[in-house]
């Protein structure tokens, strides 16, 4: 009798294993590797700018560390890089899928919308975990290379740069490289933060494909309301913003701005913890609403 | 062709994504202006006070007599300095004053929608509503209505620079109604100039973004045709406003290229916002602008010649 | 019989009265009502499927076909009234799940993904291992010289095959068609008579729903008819006074008889 057959058993390896399938798309892997490329672009310039005078940003110069190198990339991943390859991810992956009404196909084979939800989510965080430890890697080989072809010595600063101490008038020549390196937790650490405010962001654009089930409605709504409030940053309100939260989580330093990270000049906040539990709390309502979003009746109905 | 652009532009000005990239527009923009009012404002305060102190800072009594003669000799140099600094601030001013104006407004907005986020943005409505017609398979029926792709594609481009300057208006009046309802009042700036200049800068320069943005969306029509895909087309527009942005200072090119005549013919060159940080011409010319524009020109329609060669070789839909 | 089925089971002369499976009852349905906003689309349906048998569901445009497979498949939440699925009310476990297989609406698939890796990604899905099925399926559905092909080169009828081949995947219990002849060729009709015929003959309850009347006179023990929401009939076309003999007009016309002419008040 067709009841008493003995079926195969679901394995949630097999299934996750596909999730981590499904994100080798050209787009995915073309925006990664963008994403990778500008990272190094950024901070080779700085170097070569740095080179031209002899003396380098420490924020750079840390970089011929691994450590430091993770941690950078870790600050890249969390911030606009991060915010960009993200809605990216999240519009071909789950935007698509609901743009095309295969969301209701997927359905038919797993019921369970939080499952599905937290395999994606998942998925994604997984390749900005790649994404991260990939692109220090390539940093940190590549200042390592370029410390050998223009050895410069890194300005001297007072510790604890992160906090925005200002930069004294190099004394004498410093070697070897680098003079303010991070730690294998503080790089663990950043890692850890960049893939809280990861799942922030792929929360968010995850409830901008459930409210809008499509691939540009994904990445507007997904990536596009952060860069709208980031220049009240600005103004009294910035303790109440992400972005700030963000900023302080990661301990960002104000010299490293526009090299390292691409975000606000948010001044830094000696509490972290603060920010943390914001972004989790922020992230856990996004998620909470695209489980939401992507379990009614509607995110079954393909858009015109 | 009349009919196709006004169904289109309504469907873009009804639709929930054209809706959607708006009021992000919309917000964004008006956060720019509070923001560059606050920080125009405030800088011009701070000048004026250190400048209002500057002949008592001599005055503390810990310095000895030697001293506070050396300081009282060096109050006119540090007066030059701050003065200085407060011409620029107050040129930020007048700039940031355009926002609190009923018509300057519109010179406001239109430099930001003529930037990098309103170009975003028209790259995103093109990936939707030129791509999109590909990847949903909806322009198998429309090419049934409209056989010639061309004219079809260029009443897509009319109806997405029409959404573009709705936007405009739309934005330049939230703008203009926080800074007349609330900017005067909590951000004093200088005046932006007598009402004869402000409309005379405001035609030029909205005359300036229209012709911008009518190139920007026929750029992005053509793109979502070639690929034929929203995201690829998004990802394409992307890499090319990075270059447009990247080649604008190339020394001796840069004004001459898509980026730099842009940046002069609309007036960028302050910044104006956390939003428009990094697109400023630094490629000085003394060609006039309207010369340097036909290059740009002549690569837009070079894509539109391609795009209609190469739709003659592969299948329409 | 109106409102209510009729129970009498009779299996098709093309399977003939002994490939009759033994009964069980796979899928149930009491008084499920389901509507959007102030629009009732199902109103106090009843229906139930032993394993084994095929039931056509007929009906006008939108008289609810779709909404009820919807409901029944999990995919939409009924306003009332209740579902069972294997003995088990819904919601959907997903051990009820793993045993369901069905091809709803049109088939809207990622267009840069292969037919082969569309149906890797729903197995991956389910977490279920693919140990020559997907193969094995492509065949049944005359797909395998197109499986490696980008789904954006797939005619309509390539793609309903490989909707159809999505809800075999799992050799489910329940299997139900929404529409499966739609953009199918001559050869495409047949393949799904004879998977129909398969998959109840291995014991499989199927639900299927067409427009073409002489597809589902052919295939089908029993038929349920939706008119606005509500069974209006139910039972063999026997019961309900059809004479398989009077041909494929003469089944349009009792069609039509019972259904009347559709429209809404």
């Amino acid at each position: 009798m067709a009841g008493t057959r003995r079926r195969p058993a679901r394995g949630e390896w097999t299934a996750w294993a596909g999730e981590l399938r499904a994100l080798w798309t050209a787009p995915v892997w073309g925006a990664a590797a963008a994403v990778v490329l500008l990272a190094l672009a950024l901070a080779v310039r700085l170097w070569m700018s740095g080179a031209s005078y002899g003396v380098l940003d420490p924020s750079v110069s840390a970089l011929t560390s691994l450590p430091s190198a993770l941690r950078a990339a870790a600050w890249q991943f969390a911030t606009l890089l991060g915010l960009v390859l993200t809605g990216v991810v999240v519009a071909t992956g789950l935007g698509q899928t609901l743009e095309g009404g295969t969301w209701s196909a997927l359905r038919l084979f797993e019921n369970r919308v939080g499952v599905l939800w937290a395999r994606k989510a998942g998925a994604a965080l997984a390749l900005s975990l790649a994404g991260q430890i990939v692109t220090g890697v390539l940093l940190w080989l590549a200042t390592s290379a370029l410390a050998r072809l223009w050895p410069v010595r890194p300005r001297a600063v007072a510790p604890g740069f992160a906090g925005g101490a200002a930069p004294t008038p190099p004394p004498l020549p410093v070697d070897p490289l680098p003079v303010e390196s991070a730690t294998w937790g503080q790089a663990a650490g950043a890692i850890a933060a960049a893939l809280l405010v990861q799942l922030l962001f792929v929360s968010l654009a995850a409830l901008a494909a459930a409210l809008l089930r499509s691939v540009i409605g994904t990445l507007a709504l997904g990536i596009g309301p952060l860069l709208v409030t980031a220049p009240l940053v600005l103004l009294p309100a910035a303790p109440f913003l992400p972005h700030r939260w963000i900023a302080d989580l990661l301990n960002l330093p104000p010299e490293a701005q526009y090299q390292l990270y691409l975000w606000n000049q948010a001044p830094p906040d000696p509490a972290p913890l603060t920010g943390g539990l914001a972004l989790a709390a922020a992230a856990a309502v996004a998620a909470t609403a695209a489980w939401a979003g992507l379990r009614s009746e509607r995110s079954l109905r393909p858009v015109d | 062709m009349n009919r196709l652009v006004r169904a289109e532009t309504r469907r873009l000005l009804r639709h929930p994504l054209g809706l959607t990239l708006a009021a992000l527009f919309v917000l964004g923009s008006l956060y720019c202006a509070w923001v560059s009012q606050s920080m125009a404002s405030y800088n011009i305060t701070q000048v004026q006070a250190n400048l209002d102190f500057l002949p008592e800072s001599c005055d503390s009594p810990r310095n000895t007599p030697e001293q506070k003669a050396g300081c009282l000799a060096e109050v006119p140099l540090q007066a030059v300095g701050l003065e200085r600094i407060q011409d620029r601030f107050t040129a930020e001013g007048v700039r940031a004053a355009q926002a609190q104006h009923p018509v300057g407004s519109l010179l406001w907005t239109v430099r930001l929608l003529t930037s990098v986020p309103g170009l975003v943005l028209l790259v995103m409505v093109a990936a939707f509503s030129v791509a999109g017609e590909w990847s949903r398979g909806s322009i198998v029926p429309i090419l049934l209505y409209e056989s010639r792709l061309g004219r079809l594609l260029a009443a897509k481009a009319l109806a997405v620079w029409a959404w573009s300057l709705v936007l405009l208006c739309v934005s330049a009046a939230a703008t203009a109604a926080f800074g007349l309802l609330y900017g005067r009042g909590a951000y004093p700036l200088p005046s932006p100039g007598a009402l004869g200049t402000v409309l005379a800068d405001t035609a030029l320069g909205v005359l300036a973004g229209a012709a911008v943005l009518a190139g920007a969306a026929a750029v992005a029509v053509a793109l979502g045709a070639l690929l034929r895909q929203p995201m690829r087309t998004f990802l394409a527009g992307m890499l090319l406003l990075v270059l447009v942005v990247r080649t604008s200072a190339a020394p001796g090119l840069g004004a001459w290229l898509p980026g730099g005549a842009l940046a002069d013919l609309v007036g960028f060159g302050a910044v104006d916002g956390v939003w428009d940080h990094f697109w400023i011409s630094t490629d000085p010319s003394t060609a006039p602008v309207l010369l340097r524009v036909l290059p740009t020109l002549a690569l837009i329609g070079l894509l539109w010649l391609g795009l209609d060669r190469f739709n003659r070789t592969r299948d329409r839909a | 019989m109106i409102g209510r089925e009729h129970h009498t089971h009779a299996c098709s002369h093309e399977l003939g009265a002994n490939a009759c499976p033994p009964k069980m009852s796979v899928l149930s349905c009491h008084e499920v009502t389901k509507g959007f906003r102030k629009h009732s689309v199902l109103e106090g349906v009843h229906l139930s499927l032993e394993a084994g048998e095929i039931v056509g569901l007929l009906g006008l445009n939108g008289a609810g076909k779709t909404t009820l497979m919807r409901v029944i498949t999990g995919l939409s939440t009924p306003d009332s009234g209740e579902v069972r699925l294997f003995g088990e009310a819904l919601p959907m476990r997903p051990r009820q799940l793993d045993r369901l297989g069905a091809a709803l609406d049109a088939p809207a698939f990622h267009r840069w993904s292969t037919g082969r890796a569309m149906l890797r990604t729903l197995l991956d899905t389910a977490g279920l291992p693919d140990g020559g099925r997907i193969a094995r399926t492509l065949e049944r559905v005359g797909l395998t010289g197109a499986a490696d092909r980008r789904l954006g080169t797939y005619s309509q009828g390539m793609r309903q095959r490989l909707a159809i081949a999505s809800a075999l995947l799992k050799q489910p219990d329940l299997l139900i068609l929404d529409e499966p002849t739609n953009g199918l060729d001559p050869e495409g009709l047949r393949m799904v008579r004879r998977i129909v015929a398969e998959e109840a003959a291995r014991g499989a309850a199927v639900l299927v729903s067409s427009h073409q009347l002489d597809e589902i006179q052919r295939i089908c023990h029993r038929v349920i008819m939706l008119a606005q929401g509500r069974v209006v009939a139910a039972g063999t076309l026997d019961a309900l006074g059809y004479d398989p003999e009077s041909g494929p007009a003469a089944f349009e016309d009792w069609f039509f008889g019972l259904v009347g002419n559709g429209a809404r008040p």
